[in-house]
């Protein structure tokens, strides 16, 4: 390849020299963020009125120019035009430009429905565009991830980067109804799943697939918020549309190659993990238990034994109680003990070749055994992509490899991308153009999350149920010549486990694999009928096979266990369209009819052993010991579509804009299987009025409404009522009738929007600003409404409610400052949005949307604000006093109010702000993301200060003294509580505040642990806020000049570094990331509990560009 | 040329038009999806025998219940004792409404419906699939009549009919259940007996009998509130002929259907026997302590049976039970908590407590008190394998155990205390119906609860998804939570 590339040099060379007779002006034109080359930029010197496109490397040449002063004029996309003096000699000319892009600029151009690019100012509604530069500022695999902050009225709900690959969701325009839907992806015009694997509250997460496409394969992403821009794709575009373009070859009358690589290195290491304290070792109370040396019970002060209450003069060893997983324990002065390790005959777990049984060392902190678990990641990237054309044909063909090793232990990622693309003119009239992509992704050891999972997951155990003092170290001895040990002895006499394997026997044993093959694509034949009228059939697919597989190992505290799932997905969708086009002088017309027909299957077989492993460490279904779980499963959907479209324009004054759809889908009944739906839109560009002419204020303003519905999808098999198996009693089958009640007399729900926006540039785009406001109805959503279980159902799949959201969304850049060496740009995203249960079924007046563990729900109530947190199940908040103050009785317990409403999870607001900023070849990139208010439950935080592991159950308390000492009445006998007033000088606990019935206030010392253990029950105290400010993305960028890579067959080379969640700049809680609490994909996001934490990533980019 | 121009035109027009037709072809007539949306994964009817095996097995989660053997302290918690201390006022009901109830509706309904009665006979002719099915509702609905009181009860289960039924008293309930039991009974003929029936095999007589001791159980339970109607309705049921062995659920050595103490043992050891068992029964030389307890690891001898002094009871309300090594209690015996070990439905034992009591307050049942109270405690020894005579014989005729007409209810409240075994939620019936043995309320009890439960609160769903029915069913009952006294909950 590179002799092909010298080759293509030297004749380039031979062609320059060839033409030295004349003075020629050229150069390469650069995206000056990205350093990536602008094929088909328009280069133009002014005063000549001649210009030449860039091809397909960027590179322009103008011949023939006279000697003279030009001013050299370049225009792009989606980039603010370019203007410099430009003094011509008589030599050869290089000069080269860098484009500033323009994230909303005067003549932009979107993509919407279709693949349609329209002028922006053509559009009656909002379309945000992201550009590969801002998409790929820093690295990240997950398409969901890396829009965060990018786009106004756009959530990405996170997760945390310790999931190696694990799920993200996205919310346009706040809540998505009451089903939390998740917008449509089209990639390249093909319909992508983003379907979630990920179990809904503990278990693994296998990852959104969304994340299947390579972001670096990203020229631009658009973002349809509403109904009008996404009526088009029918009834999966009700909560949105991202529409992905990726790069393309380009044709191009020269024919030419361009050979681009690029590395990237990510090291990984974990941020955020709560706020420990290191003062008191494992147990329930601060002294030791004591042990003969070989581990019988003595009396507590070591005089007995405790079986048969004999006398003992022995030696007396300390210990700790190795079965409680919680740390008000003994002091860690450095008071000689037995470590859990200790215990072991004949094992040695220090290192030293000596067996460690009987050994006793200090009861010392080590306060960062939780960080030691973690690792460092370490992901490595490395891109190949090619890309060219002739005047007939383009490709682009590119091939990347990412490969991850996670934060936690053992956890790997190797992912592969491989693409294809290209067009091909068959003729003046034929055009064939066809995308393929694959991606391979394999994964060991995801990490098991959320409350217990069976397969051990560690970070709950070391935020919620720990001891303090371990030394993790000693824990990566699990695997003894005994077995597997672990630090939760039942008693040294008995050592297995009673509630936790050791965290390292969880990662390393207890292995998940999944390995993933993804194709889509698509083949598109074009036939231009007449220049401005063509029509396209197209056929495109998407489809997956998806292997997981997950384990118990032998030998652990659970039962062994193997599961294998298969599950594959193939949809394929055949359209045919033809568009009509015309400028007549005045008048812009435009109008498309078309047709699309949607087949999906899906299938998955799902197994796992039941009742253990036959043979030890033999993981296969045939190893079970009882009859082996087994489901399989089959979706079949079908839907017929027929739609039409039509702009008018005048001048570039007001456009409209109509689309029509029809939608038959074989999920609904039979007999009513059709929908149809409508969109209207203007827009309306006032600075083409004569009054703005004579000012150079206001270079462009439009306003916009539009009004329009979109149908929502319906899942199959919702109208007929079955009955389903259920669980054998040993050979004999068993049947249920389910819980939800099917509905045979379903019909589709259709959301309408209204919207008004309007967009402003100032001083020719230098000031941008574009404000939109609506308001979405959702009229009688499918829903799977609760009911009252009495009725033989606990839910009913009904047609019901009346869902509004309303919402103001805005987005400001300014370029402040901008010369040949200078460039700085700013862009800031804010939204806000109030969704509102106008009304939920009759006589219903709330649902619940989710329970999180341990007495938290989150509801819809009617006539209240969506989504609002509730305690349930016997739990309370505080009751509180008319005059202030949390009612509480003299023993510190505090009054609970049942099934209290805390209030709603969602933001007041959130948003991003961005700028580039660029100085001669250096460039550095940032963004930052904020949310302003709404509110989560930590379970962490909740078992963190239950289990005396949190920071806050130590210190000293309002008398000075360590809140864990004995809590001492005046005369100095120990007690359970006293009220402060009445308390020693010198008395321990915890102060506990509050007043009584009548508003009195109250002070108690209590006993922290039965004071955590109390609070358990009152949810509202483990409640907080959600807002954050995130630094979430550096990036900074040099580009080598060009004159020290001159003499190499290089064009172009740039080199980066870039940071990953650099800083959490604000959070009202801390050791928590309020930005990243995702328990899995199935939620509502509104708890966290044995959540991985936060990671920071720092990366090392290599660009090339032959 | 614009002649030729046209002609293109037309030319192209039609070739468009032929796309069209092609592709409206291909995707047929519009709105006609063939069988697509039948689902697969669920088949569209029911075979009964299917339904009732899996309401059968539901009755497991009754009797294998560890919130009533907390309350009558059977068990005591080791590390985490919320439970002990009532930690949870509410607790959820629907469950047992979607899951065995409505399976056994959907029984009935389908061998009532003509359309279906015809097809569903492979379960059984379609009267004894009736009855079968309506026995189990009794069942069921009394255990949540137990514990909740007012709840659905005749507006209950009728789907979209009615998604907001109302409460019923508890008063009504039993009425109903006990003149359930006697038709459903009646009901029984000689057609082919009920198929996937897992605890009679389709015995019907076995089902008369089963039913009959439910009507004595229910009729017993109205003793204090209405003593009149619960004296015939026991006397009926007694005379129509109870049971001659003991019902168990039948738990298999399969991890699907495993006894839920056994699972609750794979990997923690989160119960231990109460003390307030444990040491009664041992002071008492009650060998079915040995049964039901297994040896504390430091005070086993190792010879492979258990003793006496082997056993070793978790104290109820220990303040800190995290403090006590597991090594030196004693944890459930292998007769309740091995993987295929069977939990008792209703006993011999049981009912012959009740029919001493029956006897004591003077209803016809035959026999003395004191003949069924022996007689009782005899079978419940001989239930937990305890068959030597001459040990109770010894047990019966001590001071403290010998039956005493003077006081009858605290003899017989204790001894159906240990008869009924480790049935926590029907130990606990009785425990406060008949308020025998004295039981001390856990001394960290939360919310201030000054009492052992009586009552079981309401779901949250309750609250919030039918909200005037539960309005009305608090002031009915006289509260929601833990503390409600339940009707026949009198004196």
């Amino acid at each position: 390849m590179v002799k092909k590339l010298l080759t293509l040099l030297c004749s380039s060379f031979f062609f320059a020299a060839g033409v030295t007779a004349q003075v020629t002006v050229q150069g390469t034109v650069l995206d000056a963020v990205t350093g990536e080359p602008l094929p088909a930029a328009n280069v133009v010197l002014d005063e000549l009125q001649r210009g030449a496109p860039a091809d397909a490397d960027g590179n322009y040449e103008i011949r023939n120019v006279p000697v003279g002063t030009y001013t050299i004029i370049v225009t792009y996309v989606g980039y603010n035009q370019y203007e410099q003096e430009l003094e011509v000699g008589n030599q050869n000319v290089t000069f080269n430009i860098s484009m500033q892009p323009s994230t909303v600029g005067l003549d932009d151009v979107v993509i919407t429905a279709f693949g349609i690019s329209r002028d922006e100012k053509s559009i009656g509604y909002a379309v945000q565009s992201v550009g590969s530069g801002d998409i790929t500022r820093v690295t990240e695999e997950n398409l969901v991830g890396a829009l965060s902050g990018k786009v106004a009225g756009v959530q990405v709900i996170g997760n945390s980067g310790a999931n190696l690959g694990g799920s993200q969701k996205i919310r346009i325009r706040g809540s998505n109804g009451l089903a939390d839907g998740q917008p449509l992806f089209i990639i390249d015009g093909v319909p992508v799943s983003n379907r979630s694997f990920s179990q809904a509250t503990r278990g693994r997460d296998f990852g959104n697939l969304v994340s299947d496409l390579n972001l670096q394969n990203v020229e631009n992403i658009s973002v349809l918020k509403g109904a009008a821009a996404s009526a088009l794709y029918g009834n999966r575009a009700s909560n949105g549309v991202i529409i992905i373009t990726t790069k393309r070859g380009n044709t191009s009358d020269r024919p030419s190659m361009t050979v681009e690589y690029s590395n990237n290195t990510q090291i990984q290491n974990v941020d955020i993990l709560p706020n420990y304290q290191n003062q008191y070792a494992g147990g329930y109370n601060q002294s030791f238990l004591k042990y003969t040396p070989d581990g019988r019970a003595l009396s507590a002060d070591g005089s007995t034994l405790q079986s048969d209450g004999s006398a003992y003069n022995g030696e007396v060893h300390n210990a700790l109680n190795y079965a409680a997983d919680e740390s008000w324990g003994p002091k860690m002065d450095g008071t000689l003990y037995r470590p859990w390790w200790s215990w072991f005959p004949g094992a040695d777990f220090d290192g030293d070749g000596a067996d460690d049984y009987g050994k006793l060392i200090p009861l010392e902190s080590n306060p960062d055994n939780v960080r030691n678990f973690f690792e460092t990641g370490v992901s490595v990237s490395n891109a190949l992509a090619i890309s060219g054309g002739n005047s007939v044909a383009s490709y682009r063909v590119s091939l990347r490899n990412v490969a991850q090793s996670g934060v936690m232990p053992n956890s790997e990622l190797d992912k592969t991308y491989l693409s294809f693309s290209g067009a091909l003119s068959h003729s003046d009239k034929f055009t064939s153009r066809v995308s393929a992509n694959y991606t391979n992704s394999q994964t060991q050891g995801r990490p098991a999350l959320g409350y217990s999972p069976a397969q051990g997951n560690p970070v709950q155990s070391f935020n919620q149920w720990f001891q303090r003092q371990l030394d993790i170290d000693k824990l990566k001895k699990y695997n003894q010549p005994s077995g597997y040990v672990s630090w939760n002895l039942r008693s040294p006499t008995n050592t297995r486990p009673l509630y936790w394997d050791s965290p390292y026997f969880s990662t390393n044993e207890n292995v998940s694999l999944d390995d993933r093959n993804r194709l889509f694509g698509k083949y598109g034949l074009n036939y231009k009928v007449l220049p401005n009228w063509d029509v396209t059939a197209d056929i495109s697919l998407d489809t997956y096979d998806f292997v997981t597989e997950d384990r118990i190992a032998t030998g652990g505290l659970e039962q062994d266990w193997y599961e294998v799932a298969k599950r594959s997905r193939r949809e394929i969708n055949y359209g045919v369209n033809t568009q009509y086009q015309q400028d007549f002088d005045d008048i812009y017309v435009q109008a498309l009819l078309g047709g699309n027909l949607r087949t999906e299957d899906y299938n998955s077989v799902i197994n796992s052993t039941s009742g253990g492993l036959s043979i030890p460490d033999f993981y296969n279904i045939e190893a079970s010991t009882d009859r082996p779980n087994t489901t399989s499963y089959k979706e079949e959907v079908e839907v017929r579509s027929l739609f039409g479209t039509a702009t008018i324009g005048y001048r570039d004054l007001i456009y409209l804009d109509g689309s029509v759809r029809t939608d038959w889908s074989s999920a609904l009944p039979s007999s009513d299987n059709a929908y149809s739906y409508y969109g209207l839109s203007a827009s309306f560009v006032f600075t083409e009025l004569g009054f703005f002419d004579n000012q150079d204020i206001l270079s462009f303003g439009k306003l916009r409404a539009s009004m329009a519905q979109v149908g929502d999808e319906i899942s199959p098999y919702l109208i007929s009522p079955t009955y389903n198996p259920a669980a054998n009693y040993g050979s004999s089958p068993a049947q249920t009738v389910p819980n939800t009640l099917a509905n045979p007399e379903l019909t589709a729900a259709v959301s309408s929007d209204i919207e008004f926006g309007t967009e402003l540039r100032f001083f020719n785009g230098d000031v941008r600003l574009d404000l939109n406001y609506y308001q979405s109805i959702r009229d009688n959503e499918i829903l799977n409404l609760d009911v009252p279980g009495t009725s033989g159902y606990s839910a009913a799949t009904i047609n019901a409610g009346e869902f509004e959201t309303t919402g103001f969304e805005t987005q400001l850049g300014v370029t402040a400052f901008q010369n040949k060496d200078w460039y700085v740009d700013f862009n800031l995203n804010w939204a806000t949005s109030e969704s509102v249960v106008n009304e939920l079924s009759d006589g219903l007046t709330r649902r619940v949307l989710e329970s999180a563990y341990f007495g938290v729900q989150l509801v819809a109530t009617e006539g209240e604000e969506w989504g609002q947190a509730i305690t349930s199940g016997g739990y309370g908040g505080y009751t509180e006093h008319e005059n202030g103050g949390n009612i509480m009785n003299t023993a510190g317990e505090y009054q609970l109010t049942l099934n209290k409403d805390l209030g709603t999870i969602s933001p007041d607001y959130n948003g991003g702000f961005s700028s580039n900023i660029k100085y001669k070849n250096f460039s550095l990139g940032f963004l930052i993301d904020f949310q302003k208010g709404g509110q989560f439950y930590s379970i962490s935080k909740m078992f963190n200060a239950y289990s005396g592991l949190g920071k806050s159950t130590v210190g000293d308390n309002i008398l000075g003294n360590p809140l864990r000492d004995p809590i001492l009445d005046a005369s100095g006998s120990q007690v359970g509580y006293i009220a402060l007033a009445d308390a020693a000088p010198n008395s321990g606990g915890y102060l506990v505040e509050g007043v009584d019935a009548n508003g009195n206030e109250l002070q108690v010392l209590k006993d922290p642990l039965t004071h955590f253990a109390n609070m358990f029950s009152n949810k509202e105290a483990w409640l907080y806020d959600a807002s954050f400010i995130k630094l979430r993305e550096v990036n900074l960028t040099y580009a080598i000049p060009s004159s020290l890579i001159e003499s190499l067959p290089i064009s172009r080379a740039s080199v980066g570094v870039e940071i990953r969640n650099a800083l959490l700049l604000y959070s009202s809680v801390s050791g928590v990331d309020p930005s990243a609490i995702q328990n899995g994909a199935t939620g509502f996001s509104f708890w966290e509990g044995g959540g991985l934490p936060g990671t920071r990533s720092v990366g090392f980019n290599v660009n090339v560009t032959f | 040329m614009k002649n030729s121009k046209t002609n293109i035109m037309n030319m192209v027009s039609n070739k468009v038009l032929t796309v069209f037709i092609a592709a409206a072809i291909m995707m047929g007539s519009c709105d006609d999806f063939g069988n697509i949306n039948t689902d697969p994964n669920n088949p569209s009817v029911a075979k009964t025998e299917l339904l009732f095996t899996n309401a059968q097995t539901s009755v497991s989660d009754v009797v294998g219940a560890f919130t009533g053997t907390l309350y009558v302290q059977y068990f005591a918690e080791t590390q985490y004792n919320e439970d002990s201390r009532y930690q949870t006022p509410s607790f959820d009901y629907t469950g047992w409404y979607t899951g065995p109830l409505k399976d056994l509706n959907t029984i009935i309904d389908l061998n009532t419906d003509p359309a279906t009665a015809e097809d569903v006979q492979t379960g059984g002719s379609n009267a004894n699939q009736i009855a079968a099915a309506r026995i189990m509702k009794v069942y069921f609905f009394q255990m949540i009549a137990d514990r909740w009181g007012v709840v659905p009860y005749t507006e209950a289960l009728q789907g979209s009919e009615n998604f907001r039924p109302a409460f019923d008293s508890q008063e009504t309930i039993y009425t109903d259940l006990i003149s359930e039991l006697s038709s459903a009974t009646d009901q029984i003929g000689n057609g082919t007996g009920v198929t996937g029936d897992i605890f009679f095999g389709g015995d019907m007589n076995e089902w008369k009998k089963f039913a009959n001791s439910l009507r004595m159980r229910l009729a017993l339970r109205l003793a204090d509130v209405a003593p009149s109607a619960a004296k015939s309705a026991f006397e009926d049921a007694y005379s129509d002929g109870m049971i001659t062995n003991d019902i168990f659920y039948p738990y298999l050595n399969e991890s699907a259907n495993q006894n839920p103490w056994f699972e609750r043992f794979i990997t923690r050891t989160d119960y231990g026997i109460s003390a307030t068992i444990a040491d009664t029964m041992k002071a008492l030389q009650d060998r079915r302590v040995l049964a039901f307890a297994d040896p504390a690891q430091n005070a086993d001898n190792a010879d492979g049976t258990t003793q006496f002094n082997e056993v070793i009871g978790l104290e109820y309300g220990a303040s800190e039970p995290g403090d006590i090594p597991n090594a030196t209690i004693s944890f459930p015996g292998q007769a309740v908590r091995a993987q295929d070990a069977p939990l008792p439905i209703i006993t011999l034992a049981e009912l012959h407590l009740a029919l001493a009591e029956a006897a004591q307050r003077g209803w016809s049942v035959g026999g003395t008190a004191e003949s069924h109270y022996v007689a009782g405690i005899q079978a419940s020894w001989n239930q937990w394998g305890m068959t030597d005579v001459a040990n109770q014989t010894a047990y019966v005729n001590q001071p403290g155990v010998s039956y005493d007409a003077n006081n009858w209810e605290a003899l017989i409240g204790f001894q159906k205390w240990v008869a009924l075994f480790p049935n926590g939620y029907e130990g606990w019936s009785e425990w406060r119906r008949l308020d025998y043995p004295a039981l001390e309320v856990h001394p960290d009890a939360f919310n201030s609860l000054t009492e052992i439960p009586t009552s079981h609160g309401y779901p949250t769903s309750a609250a919030t998804l039918n909200e005037e029915n539960y309005n009305a069913a608090v002031s009915t009952r006289g509260g929601d939570g833990l503390s409600v006294k339940l009707w026949w909950d009198a004196n």
